[in-house]
């Protein structure tokens, strides 16, 4: 095995090297001219420089343990005006402005800006191709309102930082975490996945704009798979996202989170399937972040989607935005507010976004209704100022997107006084007991493509719900296998009857939800932070899916 | 930073890897075989590697890219030898069960850990095999009878191979150093606009153990120095030259001088060939140098060699029923010799002891003085030869089949380069052609076996000369060579006295598994040339970025 701390082998340079490349590339760049086609009026230069180490342990014995260390430039660059550039315009398979490029890792002027010339050369030819596109897409109808880039302040600073890797440390804890559960008869799979993440990222624009800041996070994922003597297949997982690994090896609260959620699948072993339900559902805190986190973000952002080329009869299809200033989102007296820049503690705090803009708080939603969206620079109308969102986890176009997001009720009502209310609903629909949710799956680890792909069914329009039990009127509860939602959308949080305690922030990592955020996978996506009190939706659909396969062969022995 | 990927060179008795894989095939077998559905065999093959490449670019340095995985392949073979769950669907569908199972395994020696993974891996293997055989059974009924009648697996003798582990060290940041100075070399070549100098150092353990009572412990160490330089001609063509050194030791590998060297020609070949004019499509006489004709051969004889594609109907099957016919003129023969570590102080990639399905590897006779003799075999039988010759081969996640080892090819008549070149032009006067050809270097090739594209080939060269009746020579560019097999098997008129090897990595039905393939140059009395695709991308607008430039 392997075991080393990339951190030794290469440390971070310094920005001065790369802002000077980037600046001298960035210079020669908007010089470039094709006979009869429009310069470049903006050039952006990203460049991210990432360390991070994965670790990967099945049954406590480590699977992968990998160092990496890589420099890429994400190259921007844009023909035209800012009042019409090649940008916000999408066919396809065609070109754009947008080139990726890794680097040299060590600091070389040079050999830096020889990588960024190619990048720009080729970012310049597919932004000329793609603004010709766009030319030929609009000709025979009006120009589109409003400009491709809003105007932003020029932004100079440098934000320093070590970067800390501790794989050795990490590694063990792995271990130690996984050694009660080394027991193919208890669990037949039981897989923790690490990865800790220290990015630099240094922003160059042929406005003047310099910024170097840093961005770090750790992910620990634990999943345990459990089959019932009929042959019933069980998983669950808990998935945190920090900003600092030490909260999460010197916890106890994670190992007891652990100890917790695998308590719950040997419990299923003797818990009752349920059958279809149709009633009212309540989501504790986790389970409430977690739903906000997957049907809020369209809603309050305001990125408009990308136009598009006519179709074979010549119409321009006016794609349509998910958010709108004015919709009713939640009951009277609730709010959503971003906290990017105030909550400085949460992993989902940054200072500037990948277009160098200062992030700001923003008071999203008030008294229920959408007041306010996100922006990056790409404007809508009755908005055209960023507010500092523009984030991509893919090298793709900058969306707003949330960071660190707050969601509060007009009033907080007691659990023992939310479950009653919850009992009574119930009751009137014929039930003895009303479900609660505990843990959803988190969306980027979820692996059922009902959530992306409706096929001869209603959409899902939630992840499974992995932990999910029965509360009676007598205050007892009964844990039921997994179950799925049918047909849930963003109308659901209107239906909220009732709020309980606040959620602690909860770390994610999250992607632009019009890029798909299905099946994202554990590790990719940038990191966010939520909050959002225990609530009771009036009315929600539910079923069981069973998966019934009995081993031929029984397990090895620990002996 | 010295790193030793690992330390641990463990007996044969102390391997965890090894005894914990023996021990659950032990282990589930009764349960399995006491199934009505029953399996008749079992093989595991675990691979152990460990990867680095160290890289760097413009005199500059790129971070080194490290890995260590460790997966296991898991075939099992429900049924019979007879007909057994990976005998062929025909006409079934896309959605049919795996023959094959990959799994990944922890890296640790944890034998727990091993054992409960693979015990996942083999349940799910079976259940697979007895859906599938249920429909093979059906299938045959409803189909027409195959042509090929033997059997879905062959009885070999069982091997024990044990081979000592060494660990693999490389000395990063040396290295780093090395080919930060060795890339900087093509910064004095305007017209190149990328390039690198690379180090790949691979350790592969392969294990394999299986139901008959095999268990194999074979170790790959395999280092890698490349130089990369890329130009783009004025026209759009996209001129890239890839120049390596493979060797099984760091103690082979060329001197940094070498490599600087190596730096230099490949830079100086993208930016000759930027402005060598660009041949047509043309047929004539040519020279295939000892690189080119090994990659030839490789794609014309040795693919249609491999044993499974004279079992499969969908298969052209050149050669089946031409064993021993003449095939070629009779001064040509063709062995395939896995067991040949190096060949005239070269390391060859196609080495190896045992194949992928625990059989010894052995020298075939592929073709004798011009006859077809022997294909290529696995465990799978084909008629008429019913024994595996040890070339069942490959790739981690797929399933063996007949693969090419150290293909070897050799002529009992020879010349002397020089005179080789006379015939070349003897042959373009008496043709009347304008110009023969010289295929230098190659990149590459592809060649089509099945019934429903053209049985062709696609010899990919970097280097082509074009040679005048009055022997003048003139660099050319943008061709490939192609042609049908049987015919160009008849074109072969001489050979030189000069053998080269063509170290490579092979991709077919089992993924990529290394080759290497060694010829003599050959006089070849037609070949035929076509066009190479090209890019459409117009050179760099602005001149590189040079030092103490600010614009």
């Amino acid at each position: 095995m392997i075991t080393f701390t990339l951190g030794s082998l290469l440390a971070y340079g310094t920005p001065d090297a790369f802002f000077e490349a980037s600046k001298a590339e960035i210079e020669r760049a908007m010089t470039l001219e094709l006979p009869n086609q429009p310069k470049p009026h903006w050039i952006q230069v990203h460049g991210i420089d990432e360390q991070r180490h994965t670790i990967i342990a099945q049954m406590g014995a480590i699977q992968i343990d990998a160092p990496r260390h890589v420099r890429i430039a994400r190259v921007d660059l844009r023909v035209g005006t800012p009042q019409l550039d090649n940008t916000n315009f999408q066919t396809f398979g065609s070109q754009d402005g947008l080139t990726i490029k890794r680097l040299p890792t060590s600091d070389n002027v040079l050999a830096l800006r020889r990588e960024l010339w190619l990048a720009l050369d080729s970012a310049y030819k597919g932004a000329t191709e793609q603004y010709s596109l766009k030319q030929a897409a609009l000709e025979g109808h009006p120009p589109p309102e409003g400009p491709d880039l809003l105007a932003a302040p020029v932004v100079t600073d440098i934000i320093r930082f070590e970067p800390l890797i501790q794989a050795e440390a990490i590694q063990a804890w792995i271990q130690n975490l996984s050694a009660p559960y080394r027991n193919p008869n208890l669990f037949e799979e039981f897989n923790v996945a690490f990865r800790q993440v220290e990015k630099q990222h240094t922003i160059v624009s042929s406005e003047g704009t310099m910024v170097h800041f840093p961005e770090r996070y750790s992910v620990l994922v634990v999943e345990a798979v459990r089959r019932s003597e009929d042959g019933e297949k069980h998983s669950s997982l808990r998935s945190w996202v920090v900003q600092d690994p030490t909260s999460l090896t010197e916890q106890a609260e994670t190992t007891q989170a652990v100890n917790r959620f695998t308590d719950w699948l040997i419990d299923l072993e003797k818990a009752p399937q349920e059958p279809d339900y149709l009633g009212p559902v309540i989501f504790e805190d986790a389970a409430s972040a977690e739903l906000f986190r997957q049907l809020l973000p369209s809603e309050i952002s305001g990125t408009p989607p990308e136009s598009e080329a006519p179709d074979g009869f010549g119409a321009l299809p006016k794609p349509i935005a998910s958010s709108r200033v004015g919709r009713r989102l939640l009951p009277l007296g609730w709010s959503v507010q971003d906290l990017t820049q105030s909550e400085i503690g949460q992993v989902g705090h940054y200072q500037y976004d990948y277009e160098g803009i200062p992030v700001r708080d923003v008071k999203l939603v008030e008294d229920g209704v959408v007041r306010d969206l996100l922006m990056t620079r790409v404007p809508r109308e009755g908005f055209e100022e960023s507010t500092g969102h523009g984030r991509s986890s893919n090298f793709r176009r900058h969306v707003a997107r949330p960071g660190v997001i707050e969601i509060r009720p007009n009033k907080h009502t007691s659990d023992r006084r939310l479950r009653k209310i919850a009992i009574r609903m119930a009751k009137q629909t014929g039930k003895e007991y009303v479900l609660v949710v505990k843990q959803l799956t988190p969306l980027p680890l979820e692996n059922e493509f009902e959530i992306a792909f409706s096929g001869d069914g209603p959409l899902a329009g939630l992840t499974q719900a992995n932990e999910i039990y029965r509360l009676y009127a007598d205050g007892h509860t009964e844990p039921v296998h997994s179950m799925k939602f049918i047909g849930v959308d963003r109308r659901v949080m209107r239906d909220i009857i009732a709020a309980g305690q606040q959620s602690e922030w909860i770390g994610m990592l999250d992607e632009d939800p019009s890029a798909g955020r299905h099946g994202m996978g554990a590790f990719t996506g940038t990191p966010v932070s939520w909050s959002a009190p225990t609530i009771l939706i009036g009315e929600l659909e539910l079923h069981t899916q069973s998966s019934h396969e009995q081993k031929i062969i029984p397990p090895p022995s620990t002996d | 930073m010295l790193i030793l990927a690992s330390l641990f060179t463990a007996l044969a008795d102390d391997d965890p890897v090894l005894n914990a894989t023996s021990q659950e095939i032990e282990r589930v077998w009764p349960y399995l075989t006491q199934e009505e559905e029953s399996p008749h065999w079992l093989g595991i093959g675990v691979n152990d590697v460990i990867e680095y490449r160290v890289q760097a670019t413009h005199g500059s340095k790129m971070a080194p890219d490290i890995s260590h995985m460790r997966t296991a392949d898991i075939d099992i073979r429900v049924g019979t030898p007879e007909l057994d769950s990976t005998h062929p669907l025909r006409d079934s569908g896309w959605f049919n069960e795996d023959t094959h199972f990959e799994i990944e395994l922890p890296i640790e020696d944890d034998p727990l850990a091993i054992q409960s993974a693979l015990w996942l891996g083999i349940d799910t293997a079976y259940r697979s095999g007895v859906r599938r055989i249920i429909k093979i059974r059906t299938n045959n009924t409803v189909k027409v009878e195959i042509e090929d009648q033997s059997g879905d697996w062959s009885v070999s003798p069982v091997t024990e191979h044990i081979e000592e582990l060494t660990p693999l060290a490389i000395d990063i940041l040396d290295w780093q150093n090395k080919l930060q100075s060795v890339s900087s070399a093509a910064l004095g070549y305007p017209e190149v606009y990328d390039s690198f100098a690379a180090l790949d150092a691979k350790r592969e353990i392969r294990y394999f153990v299986d139901s008959d009572g095999n268990r194999i412990r074979q170790q790959f160490i395999r280092f890698r120095v490349s130089v990369f330089a890329e130009t783009i001609a004025e026209d759009g063509m996209e001129l890239k030259s890839y120049d390596y050194i493979d060797a099984h030791s760091l103690d082979n590998l060329p001197s940094v001088e070498t490599i600087t060297q190596m730096m230099h020609s490949t830079a100086q070949k993208v930016t000759d060939l930027r402005n060598a004019p660009v041949v047509d499509p043309y047929v004539g006489p040519a020279i295939l140098r000892g690189r080119a004709a090994a990659v030839f051969f490789h794609e014309i004889l040795g693919h249609r060699a491999e044993g499974h594609r004279q079992k499969d109907d969908t298969e052209g099957q050149t050669l089946t029923d031409k064993v021993n016919e003449v095939i070629f003129p009779d001064f040509i023969t063709v062995v395939d010799d896995p067991t040949l570590q190096n060949w005239n102080g070269l390391d060859l990639n196609g080495y190896y002891r045992v194949d992928d399905e625990g059989v010894e590897a052995q020298k075939v006779v592929v073709v004798e003085d011009g006859v077809l003799r022997n294909f290529l075999m696995s465990r799978s039988p084909i008629e008429g030869f019913d024994q595996s010759n040890g070339h069942g081969r490959r790739d981690l996640g797929y399933a063996p089949v007949s693969r090419q080892g150290n293909l070897i090819v050799s002529s009992d008549t020879t010349m002397p380069y020089q005179s080789l070149k006379t015939a070349l032009l003897k042959e373009i006067r008496q043709q009347g052609k304008p110009f023969g050809l010289i295929f230098d270097d190659i990149s590459g090739g592809f060649t089509f076996t099945g019934r429903t594209t053209p049985n062709s080939y696609n010899v990919q060269p970097v280097t082509v000369w074009k040679v005048y009746p009055d022997g003048r020579e003139e660099l050319v560019r943008g061709v490939d060579m192609i042609g049908t097999p049987l015919l160009t098997f008849s074109r072969i008129k001489a050979a030189s006295e000069a053998q080269q090897v063509f170290n490579g990595s092979c991709g077919a039905e089992s993924g990529w598994v290394p080759v290497s393939a060694i010829a003599p140059d050959l006089l070849v009395s037609e070949v035929e040339v076509q066009r190479r695709d090209k890019g459409t991308n117009r050179p760099p607008l602005l001149s590189p970025p040079t030092a103490g430039e600010r614009q």
